[in-house]
């Protein structure tokens, strides 16, 4: 594989694994629950698919595991977050150290095991026969297609379908939404909970299908990405598609660098992602400034809902 | 789920806060007690946990250590949560105070020691301050969420440590990140009194609790600030330059996670490396919460965490593993979260026929609410 190939193919693996778990918080967060304990949700669905994925080889069930034990972890959020009120930002920080904690210890007797059976790929009849482009964007594993419909039925389901009405009045006025006669606490566990099972899907989809094995606290750090291009994409489920392998993109060209060693230090080149998600989220808020009619945050984003 | 039958109200006087915090943290700490025996078989847990912290000097010593940082880490993050405003940066600001002053003791080394060692300080904490100066103006002057930009900024903190320690200040003739020791006149001496030995970043983080508790109820800032954390409608009407107001306690907090990485310097490291911090700023989180950003109750909160970080050390001879340890962390913080919701909310649970229903008509199919839709308008525009 050239240089090109090889970062384009590491762009759409780890801008897909984003662009799930970043779309669980983004359903997550128009209903008004902010959870920014993605990295521990990703950890505990990498471990979890990756501990079923050994022990049965099918790379479905394995991926089905990962989201079952993100969207279960998650469950402990939302009590705690949603059932109790607690804190939003505090219980998010929780999850991840016990995410951190919880998926090195059962992940401990596999590392360095190898998935039997690989996540099969999916050729797309005729466009994969484009010379170059061709074999690494329409050569991929069946994960990517599903990521990338994902965001199209969510941006459907938000803001085509009365239910998707429902959760934007429950992100943006609870109180009003309740008084309407929604569950606005049914809907946020249930969201919560999607947020689990497609944040751990990105994390399963991490270890058993980029990286294909298991590391102690192998997303190093993506989880936080994941949930800063929801601000970057600004809650529009399409714009996540771009700011996911936007910074899929720069999170490659960091790999590819190291291994080139273009005479940047590689401390910088692994700035990259960080700094670039930085100076994003931050330019969105200068191009935005003083400018109404963009689309901006839920707004009870983060605030527990309270009847009365 | 808990919609119907139960419900979530609001407490009407009476709440007392730090009964349901203390209810909270023995509580976690009884399950990781639990947690801990069911792991390690044979020795004796509490044995263990008591000798590892109250028991003998060595514990008290140990507990102390992990105390200091947490201490000024926590007050960094209670400074900031009085205006409700999220420094999640603490542990990039430690790192760069750190590295601030690593660069002071390094680029003057002709300076007396007492002298060198203030300016160090100074530095960590003006480097914390600038640290945390771009998210806190993005956030007060552009509304961008300082949630995501001072974690970000973490990340890139450690890697710039690891830097500085690999290629411009390495120790010779070793493979780690980790720069050459300071000079000896940079060790701040810690204090001992009967064998326990007490760091100064301590002595200081409790004088720096008191000073703030007592800032914050006399001064006239503090006094801006209360009114602008309470309402900053209220703080509006009354002539507080609220922006100000949150730029200074940004940089405020800022400056006092620097510092913590200073002391860590001189106090006790006496090099810099990635190694520094264990999550300190994250930690100082929980002590925050914990103490209910309360300053004065700060260090108090800073020793039980760290009494919990020693003993779950001293158990990982034993058998416990590290990342039972970080579990246990986060399910503390959590519990303390939830600890501290209850002392604000309180469950009822409902009989059939109660106030549920007449909120909440039995409406088969509800519409939609018109507040939802004309979001949806202004989201597609």
């Amino acid at each position: 594989m050239t240089l090109f190939e090889l970062t384009l193919a590491l762009a759409i693996a780890s801008g897909t694994s984003i662009l799930l778990v970043g779309l669980g918080e983004m359903v997550a967060e128009k209903v008004g629950v902010l959870n920014i304990g993605l990295e521990g949700i990703m950890l505990m669905g990498a471990v979890g698919g990756f501990i079923v994925g050994v022990n049965t080889g099918n790379p479905v069930v394995a991926l089905l595991a990962a989201m079952a034990v993100g969207g279960c972890f998650n469950l402990i959020f939302g009590t705690a977050a949603v059932a109790l009120k607690a804190d939003q930002v505090i219980c998010g920080l929780a999850l991840v150290f016990m995410g951190i904690g919880m998926s090195g210890e059962w992940g401990k007797s596999y590392t360095g095991q190898i998935p039997s059976g690989t996540i099969s790929t999916w050729r797309v009849p005729g466009l994969s026969d484009i010379p170059v482009l061709g074999p690494i964007l329409f050569r991929q594993e069946w994960v990517v297609y599903i990521a990338l419909c994902v965001p199209f039925l969510a941006h459907f389901l938000l803001y085509h379908t009365r239910h998707g009405l429902n959760m934007l009045a429950i992100g943006d006025d609870p109180v009003a939404a309740d008084a309407a006669g929604i569950p606005v606490v049914r809907w946020q566990m249930f969201y919560v909970f999607v947020c689990g099972a497609l944040g751990g899907l990105g994390g399963g989809y991490l270890s058993l299908g980029v990286i294909q094995r298991w590391d102690y606290q192998l997303t190093a750090g993506l989880g936080w990405i994941a949930l800063a291009i929801v601000f970057v994409a600004g809650w529009r489920p399409i714009g996540l598609i771009f700011a996911a392998f936007l910074f899929g993109g720069l999170r490659a060209l960091t790999n590819v660098a190291q291994l080139e060693g273009w005479g940047i230090p590689a401390e910088f080149l692994a700035m990259l992602p960080y700094l670039g998600t930085f100076l994003v989220v931050v330019g969105r808020g200068v191009w935005y400034w003083r400018r109404p009619g963009h689309s901006v945050a839920p707004e009870a984003l983060g605030i527990p809902f309270i009847r009365s | 789920m808990l919609a119907g039958r139960v419900h979530v109200v609001r407490r009407v006087g009476g709440a007392h806060a730090t009964v349901y915090r203390i209810v909270a943290l023995v509580l976690g700490l009884a399950i990781g007690t639990a947690l801990a025996q069911s792991y390690v078989e044979g020795t004796n847990v509490y044995d263990t946990i008591y000798r590892a912290t109250v028991g003998s000097a060595y514990g008290a010593t140990a507990v102390l250590a992990y105390a200091a940082p947490l201490t000024l880490t926590a007050l960094a993050f209670a400074v900031c949560f009085k205006l409700r405003l999220w420094n999640l940066g603490a542990e990039g600001q430690l790192f760069m105070g750190a590295w601030a002053a690593t660069g002071i003791a390094f680029t003057f080394p002709g300076i007396p020691g007492p002298l060198l060692i203030a300016l160090m300080i100074v530095a960590s904490a003006i480097a914390g301050a600038i640290w945390v100066l771009l998210p806190a103006l993005a956030r007060v002057y552009l509304g961008v969420t300082e949630v995501v930009t001072t974690l970000m900024l973490n990340f890139v903190a450690i890697l710039w440590i690891t830097y500085f320690a690999f290629h411009v200040w390495p120790a010779p003739g070793t493979p780690l990140a980790t720069t050459a020791d300071l000079p000896e006149r940079t060790d701040l001496p810690p204090v001992t009194i009967g064998g326990v030995t007490i760091e100064s970043g301590f002595i200081v983080g409790i004088g720096l609790a008191i000073a703030l508790a007592f800032a914050f109820r006399t001064t006239r800032f503090g006094y801006s600030v209360r009114v602008t954390g309470s309402s900053a409608r209220a703080a509006e009407y009354a002539g507080i330059p609220i922006r100000r107001v949150q730029m200074r306690i940004f940089l405020l907090s800022g400056a006092i996670a620097g510092m913590a990485g200073g002391f860590e310097l001189v106090g006790s490291l006496h090099r810099l490396s990635t190694d520094l911090s264990n999550n300190t700023g994250y930690n100082g989180i929980a002590v925050a919460v914990l103490a209910g950003s309360a300053f004065a109750v700060v260090p108090l909160m800073a020793l039980v965490f760290g009494g919990l970080l020693a003993a779950g050390n001293a158990l990982t001879v034993d058998g416990l593993s590290t990342d039972a340890t970080l579990f246990l962390t986060g399910f503390v913080l959590l519990l303390a979260a939830v600890g501290e919701s209850a002392s604000r909310f309180r469950l009822i649970f409902a009989t059939s026929g109660s106030t549920a229903e007449a909120v909440n008509p039995a409406d088969p199919s509800p519409p939609a609410v018109e507040r939802g839709a004309t979001t949806t308008a202004k989201e597609s525009a």
